[in-house]
């Protein structure tokens, strides 16, 4: 549908331009949650947890960048959201998590 | 009456930088929010490598069809909701309101399935305590983190329905400007929601489900 037949009456190019934009970054969205969706259902060597994981930080960057307007250039709010996104841990051997079990392992192996 | 310009408030002396300060304020806002929920991600993730098939066995049994359609409604009213603050920035009336309303709508619509969800976890004893229904071990804990994260979820979404209820309200008064940076500074808050979500979608619904 149209933005004009959405609304009716003629719509701003402003709109048009972020109906596109938001158009196209919330597609690709609900594609990759549906993608996580199936995959979590495929047996990936061990490895479902950490796609799952994956897609949602692709998700949660194109959120950010196009949703939340990190791409204008302000970098008071870009360099608060780095601080933010630090806190969220990632995927990997290196995330607060694995350093926080070696104690515990440790404490386990005596 | 009818607010057409935003009001501007002490100290500023610009409606730029006044907007410019509601963002990185409410991205510093946005910033403790980011330790709330990652520590309670980390902790989430430091006790399923603990437990891991125990959590496994108990995020199966999560209900992956509302969770689903929770997370598709999320992300759609997390793009609603950067249209309406975008066409609110710029002064599209008739773009704005509906967006808003649709992101209210979606919100709802969100927190009505989570209740239904959540009836269905009672019912089917999978409340934390005395006759929690699974045996593996690690399975309680997994469900105590579910409550814990879903209800905090659960408690922000209100917040941020009411706050846009509040401000599209006062602006179909006449109380508010549209170009308010308070809408701005709401859908920051609302995306932060949507990616809390996100991430909550992967650990608590799509764990366990591959049989690996």
């Amino acid at each position: 549908m149209s933005p004009r037949g959405l609304l009716g009456g003629e719509a701003p190019a402003g709109a048009v331009a972020l109906l596109r934009r938001t158009l196209a970054v919330w597609l690709g969205l609900l594609a990759l949650a549906l993608v996580s969706l199936g995959l979590a259902y495929l047996p990936v060597a061990g490895w479902n947890r950490m796609v799952g994981l994956g897609i949602a930080a692709v998700k949660m960057l194109l959120i950010a960048w196009f949703f939340m307007q990190l791409r204008r250039p302000a970098q008071l709010p870009r360099l608060a959201a780095v601080a933010a996104l630090l806190f969220i841990p990632t995927p990997t051997d290196q995330n607060p998590c694995a350093q926080l079990r070696r104690p515990m392992d440790m404490m386990r192996q005596g | 009456m009818t607010a057409t310009t935003p009001r501007l408030h002490e100290p500023w002396q610009g409606q730029r930088r006044q907007r410019y300060a509601a963002t990185v304020g409410m991205w510093l806002f946005l910033g403790s929010e980011a330790l709330l929920f990652g520590g309670m991600l980390v902790a989430f993730l430091l006790c399923r490598s603990l437990q891991p098939e125990g959590f496994a066995t108990a995020a199966a049994e999560t209900d992956i069809a509302i969770g689903t359609a929770n997370t598709l409604l999320l992300l759609t009213s997390s793009a609603a909701v950067a249209v309406g603050a975008e066409a609110a920035r710029q002064g599209l009336r008739r773009w704005a309101l509906p967006a808003l309303g649709a992101t209210l709508a979606l919100g709802l619509a969100f927190l009505v399935l989570k209740g239904f969800e959540w009836r269905s976890d009672i019912l089917g004893r999978l409340w934390p305590g005395p006759g929690f229904r699974l045996h593996a071990p690690g399975s309680e804990m997994f469900f105590a983190f579910y409550w814990a994260l879903t209800g905090l979820h659960a408690a922000h979404m209100v917040g941020g329905l009411g706050a846009i209820s509040w401000f599209t309200v006062e602006v179909l008064l006449g109380r508010r400007s549209l170009r308010s940076a308070a809408f701005e500074a709401m859908a920051l808050y609302w995306h932060l929601i949507d990616i809390v979500w996100v991430f909550l979608f992967p650990l608590l619904y799509l764990d366990g489900r591959s049989g690996a």
